[in-house]
């Protein structure tokens, strides 16, 4: 089953009030060299890893549980990267040793080495995979499997939310430095686990890949001044002087991406323009986990940023710049974050919330929509904003706050000072 | 012919002539409609009605003053010979299109200067961006230049740098700090950082040891800083010179995109010029942002801040007389002059200026692309600016050694001058001067 | 005959001129923002009055830009010439009462003497700019059949206004050349390079905006 966005798994979803572990500070480093922007805690809170440098040379993942004293240290390795939680409490990052990189997921390394190794990802399904090159050749792995083809470069690998499916953009074909002929002849496309697709792009870009892993599409140049979507394998029929990265419906039933038509730019649905409006920049279109609702980034006049609800633009401007829409897992309200007048910006359906907070990360949203929280920064502390109000916390690390399925409760994980020490504290809040 | 045309005609690139092969004229002409109906600012008529061909610009280019005043080198005789060609001529033949890319793409180093010393403010750099836009959707690009908006494509940086490459050498450059710096690290995704500090490729690719500094001055000043482990971590952008601005739209918004990801309050941006101008004024207003949607502060002013809150000391300024180039995108462009000389005066012992300066310097005759169009255009790039020779041989002459600039196109444009005239000089970055001198 | 011209070109043709040129430059400007907020809304935007007045002040006053002091013979002449074409029209005794008897209200009026040196100072500086266009290498190279006729055209109306003024032999067909060149020019305000009288404010203004308000520089 699907886990919806900011929502938490539910096995663990039992406790109440808080629990807390202590993290010494190490007697020989500074305390403000601690490295807690490396911290990562696990999705049901209990654990936190911080990968800490035991000298010069060497580093170790160092992960606290709720409820014991000590925390275990992995073996040393040479670098750690891309830690990040997977499953409900356990990790996964890249690792260097003097053999080379490898993945660990689950505890467990993968058995491959490789000369390098990047861009690990993780699905809500519990599936890791990371971009790897070895020999000059570049193979993305799944679960520790190597992609059936290696090629002359990969990007962008991204993962089926719940399926196995994996895709990247893929260079199948050397480009010597100076050759423009092999460059216009399409030496890119899109690539997955099976193998490339048939065309060759002369460019490709954001790879994006349906939740069950079926559908796939990419944003492509076809020629050095058309571009277009390819979808599975196959070109919209149209092109356009430039596009940007598709959506693909949760259904899987059709592929959105904003195009840019001679009098601006515009929402186009399988190859047909969609929306009936022109803006001067519209991007980043995301869709309701129910599908029935699709949101954009629009800019209706030079300078001035607003969101496109069906599109149908909001009244909230801004002058900065607005992210990537997050809608709630029922699709009924919709946030994202900005800037204006050089401020942070939190919009929840419409409504601005700002002037509270120095920095904002993507607001979550309960199971019903009917509360909405946000990881926010004053100062140089965290805290959590919810409905409208900062709660008096100051946390000097903290991971997104999630609220639990039945919608009874938030939960936030962070850490703060005490006295010499640090202290990781997972925290119930229930709410009205 | 005159001579300028005839060393146009001896040019041979084979950017321009694969081009030129799929020459059709009704594709061309319709070309120019659409980029004069729907692309041009209705500022081009005002720049072309109200021109009075007084000839007062050509003494503000580099190219026409060290062309013995050859008027074909003048900005309005370069609009007149690229421009008005394609704008007002009848027939328009494979040749004129050449002619046009040639002027366009290697006789201006869309530097401004002119622009100042036209009394009506006519905006020669847009006009001539206007013939590159033209010649690019043509396909008639010269190879080199065309070769890195190629690679800005395919990897998003200017130099085919693949992404484990970009890591690995940050990780090799962490290394080799640490033997001077134990607690040294590069942070790489610091999300939440205070400031993303980008480059451009050839750092990673030929100039290491830039990354290094950078890193050293970061720790000692303090900084919580990062640099981006995915694409979005170069700021420089050839597409905006070739004409290419779809690309460049889509290179800017990576770039800010990672940024804005990463969380960070600003952006500090390594010593280069046109990657300012391509994050400052150009790629920023393409995508719909008025400014940069995160603030851009290019290294002058990074430098110049830390210095001046003594967040690094120097331990003992440069004996080494230096004088100071102004980088045009940062000069003309954001007006870093005066910072940029506190910045050498906290650092060196001894300063010169050359003549003019400031607002009115010279161009180093590489930038607004041109040094990117490779060896067939590198003999004109040269010869098209024996004045800055001689600015710095009057400069060598009271006393300079070191000739400070804080952009890589600067670097690379002074160094072919230096090496053509036989200037005994040294170039450095300003991050060399306070690395050299800082206390560490 | 020529007493009817006369008075065409001072009634009817005069304010034909002039409506031309009002219409013409209305109408040039209108497209402008038209157009400039269509295509160019960056023009709207950054276009400020402060960094144009500013760019626009240090341009035309003489020697105060780099340009200026760079090309005295150039600034001087420049200089000499735009005050006499701008004030003349209006301030010389004769135009005066021209104006007068249109009804338009009465305007100081220069002394005769001012008005003489005046136009054979701007006459001296079209010779100059004449020069310039024909001995000039780099602004022959760039000067069009057009730029002359310009140039000529203004030569003409100098001239003639010169020699119907100190009545020389033939001063009447002078006194209709001057008017008919007087008009002609006024009416070819909007349609020609004189467009630079009103575009001047657009085109440096934006510059000195650019300069002065997004990249924080002088321009000039």
């Amino acid at each position: 089953m699907p886990i919806a966005q900011g929502t938490s798994p539910i096995i663990w979803d039992t406790s109440s009030g808080s629990m807390s572990c202590m993290i010494p500070c190490p007697v020989d480093a500074p305390s403000e060299r601690f490295p807690f922007w490396k911290a990562t805690a696990s999705r049901d809170g209990t654990r936190i890893a911080i990968p800490i440098q035991s000298s010069p040379e060497e580093c170790q993942l160092c992960t606290w549980t709720l409820g014991e004293p000590e925390p275990t240290r992995s073996e040393p390795v040479l670098t750690i990267a891309d830690l990040q939680p997977i499953a409900d409490q356990d990790f996964s990052f890249l690792c260097q040793t003097d053999e080379g990189w490898t993945a660990v997921a689950r505890n467990v390394p993968w058995e491959f080495q490789a000369e390098f190794a990047w861009n690990l990802r993780v699905s809500a399904g519990g599936n890791a995979a990371c971009e790897t090159q070895d020999d000059r050749r570049y193979t993305p792995m799944v679960n520790g499997n190597v992609w059936s083809e290696s090629y002359e470069n990969t990007y962008g690998l991204t993962l089926a939310a719940t399926g196995p499916g994996s895709a990247a953009v893929v260079q199948t074909t050397p480009i010597a430095e100076g050759d423009l002929t092999t460059f216009l002849s399409g030496c890119f496309t899109l690539g997955t686990e099976k193998g490339p697709w048939s065309g060759r792009y002369m460019g490709a870009f954001t790879p994006v890949i349906s939740s069950d892993g079926t559908v796939a599409a990419v944003d492509a140049r076809i020629t050095q001044q058309d571009y277009t979507i390819a979808v599975n394998d196959q070109c919209w029929p149209t092109t356009w002087p430039s596009v940007w990265a598709p959506v693909i419906h949760p259904q899987g039933t059709s592929v959105w991406a904003p195009v840019k038509e001679s009098r601006g730019w515009t929402l186009a649905c399988d190859g047909e323009v969609a929306w009936p409006g022109r803006y001067t920049q519209l991007w980043e279109p995301v869709f309701a986990p129910n599908g029935r609702r699709i949101a954009a980034v629009a800019s209706p006049e030079f300078g001035q940023w607003t969101l496109a609800l069906d599109g149908d633009l909001m009244k909230t401007r801004v002058d900065g710049y607005l992210r990537k829409p997050i809608f709630s897992p029922c699709g009924s309200r919709v946030g994202c974050t900005g800037m204006h007048k050089g401020k942070a910006v939190l919009l929840i359906d419409d409504h601005p919330m700002g002037d509270l907070f120095d920095k904002v990360w993507d607001p979550v949203f309960s199971q019903y929509g009917s509360h909405a929280a946000a990881k926010i920064k004053r100062g140089p502390w965290y805290t959590v904003f919810l409905d409208g109000m900062a709660i008096e916390r100051r946390f000097i690390w903290m991971r997104n706050p999630a609220f639990t399925p039945d919608g009874m409760h938030l939960i936030i994980c962070g850490i703060e000072k005490s006295g010499a020490h640090y202290h990781y504290t997972r925290e119930f809040i229930a709410l009205k | 012919m005159n001579e300028a045309d005839q060393r146009i005609e001896a040019i041979h690139d084979e950017g321009l002539e694969s081009g030129l092969a799929q020459f059709d004229e009704d594709r061309v002409k319709k070309i120019i409609k659409k980029v004069i109906e729907e692309e041009a600012s209705p500022r081009l008529d005002a720049y072309l009605s109200s021109c009075v061909h007084c000839g007062l610009c050509s003494d503000s280019c580099h190219y026409y003053l060290s062309r013995d005043k050859d008027p074909a080198y003048s900005p309005a005789g370069k609009v007149k010979e690229s421009l008005l060609p394609l704008l007002r001529g009848k027939k328009i033949t494979p040749e004129t299109l050449k002619k046009a890319a040639i002027i366009s793409y290697t006789h201006c180093n869309l530097c401004r200067r002119c622009t100042m010393y036209c009394p009506l403010g006519v905006d020669i750099a847009y006009l001539i961006s206007l013939v590159r836009r033209i010649c690019y959707l043509c396909g008639v690009v010269p190879l080199y230049i065309q070769d890195t908006a190629n690679s800005h494509s395919a990897t998003f940086n200017q130099m085919w740098i693949k992404n484990d490459e970009w890591l690995d050498c940050l990780y090799w450059q962490e290394e080799e700090a640490r033997e001077e710096l134990p607690e040294l690290t590069i942070p790489i995704e610091r999300e939440g950082a205070d400031v993303m500090y980008s480059v451009i490729g050839p750092e990673p690719k030929f100039r290491a040891q830039l990354i290094y500094q950078a890193a050293v001055i970061m720790e000692k000043a303090g900084i919580n800083w990062t640099f981006p482990g995915t694409r979005g971590w170069d700021n420089s952008d050839m597409c905006m010179y070739t004409g290419d601005y779809e690309m460049m739209g889509r290179l800017k918004k990576a770039h800010f995109e990672t940024a804005m990801r990463l969380k960070v309050d600003r952006i500090v941006m390594g010593e280069c010029g046109h990657a300012f101008r391509s994050v400052f004024d150009t790629g920023n207003r393409y995508l719909g942002w008025k400014t940069p949607p995160i603030p851009v502060v290019h290294a002058v002013e990074f430098y110049h801040e830390i210095l001046t809150q003594e967040r690094i000391t120097i331990k003992k300024k440069l004996a080494t007389p230096v004088t100071f180039h102004d980088p045009c995108n940062i000069v003309r462009g954001r007006g870093l002059h005066e910072m940029a000389r506190e910045v050498v005066g906290i650092c060196c012992d001894t300063f010169i200026e050359m003549e003019p300066n400031r607002e009115h310097n010279y161009c180093c005759g590489a930038g607004g692309g041109v040094i990117n169009c490779g060896p067939p255009f590198k003999n004109e790039r040269v010869l098209g600016n024996r004045v800055k020779a001689e600015q710095l041989l009057a400069a060598k002459a009271k006393g300079a050694e070191i000739v400070v600039t804080p952009c890589h196109n600067c670097h690379g444009g002074l160094e072919d001058i230096i090496h053509h005239y036989g200037i005994d000089m040294e170039i450095k970055f300003l991050s060399d001067i306070i690395y050299e001198t800082m206390e560490i | 005959m020529s007493h009817t011209l006369y008075a065409f070109m001072t009634g009817i043709g005069f304010q034909l001129a002039l409506m031309i040129c009002f219409c013409g430059t209305v109408l040039k400007l209108l497209l402008f923002f038209k157009r400039v907020a269509r295509k160019d809304r960056a023009f709207l935007t950054f276009f400020s009055f402060k960094y144009a007045g500013r760019s626009l002040l240090c341009h035309l006053v003489p020697f105060i830009s780099r340009t200026s002091r760079i090309h005295p013979e150039m600034t001087t002449a420049t200089a000499i010439f735009h005050g006499a074409v701008l004030s003349l029209p209006l301030f010389y005794s004769a135009h005066g009462v021209l104006l007068a008897d249109s009804g338009l209200p009465r305007l100081p009026r220069f002394p005769e003497p001012l008005s003489d040196i005046l136009a054979l100072a701007a006459l001296g500086a079209l010779l100059f700019f004449l020069g310039r266009r024909l001995f000039l290498r780099t602004v022959r190279y760039i000067s069009t059949p057009g730029d002359h006729l310009l140039l000529f055209s203004l030569i003409a109306l100098f001239a003639s206004g010169l020699w119907a003024r100190f009545q020389m032999p033939g001063f009447p067909e002078a006194t209709l050349i001057h008017l008919m060149a007087g008009n002609l020019l006024i009416a070819s305000i909007p349609f020609t390079r004189l467009s630079h009288i009103f575009y001047v404010l657009l085109t440096r203004g934006y510059a000195g905006s650019e300069f002065g308000g997004v990249r924080m520089a002088k321009d000039w």
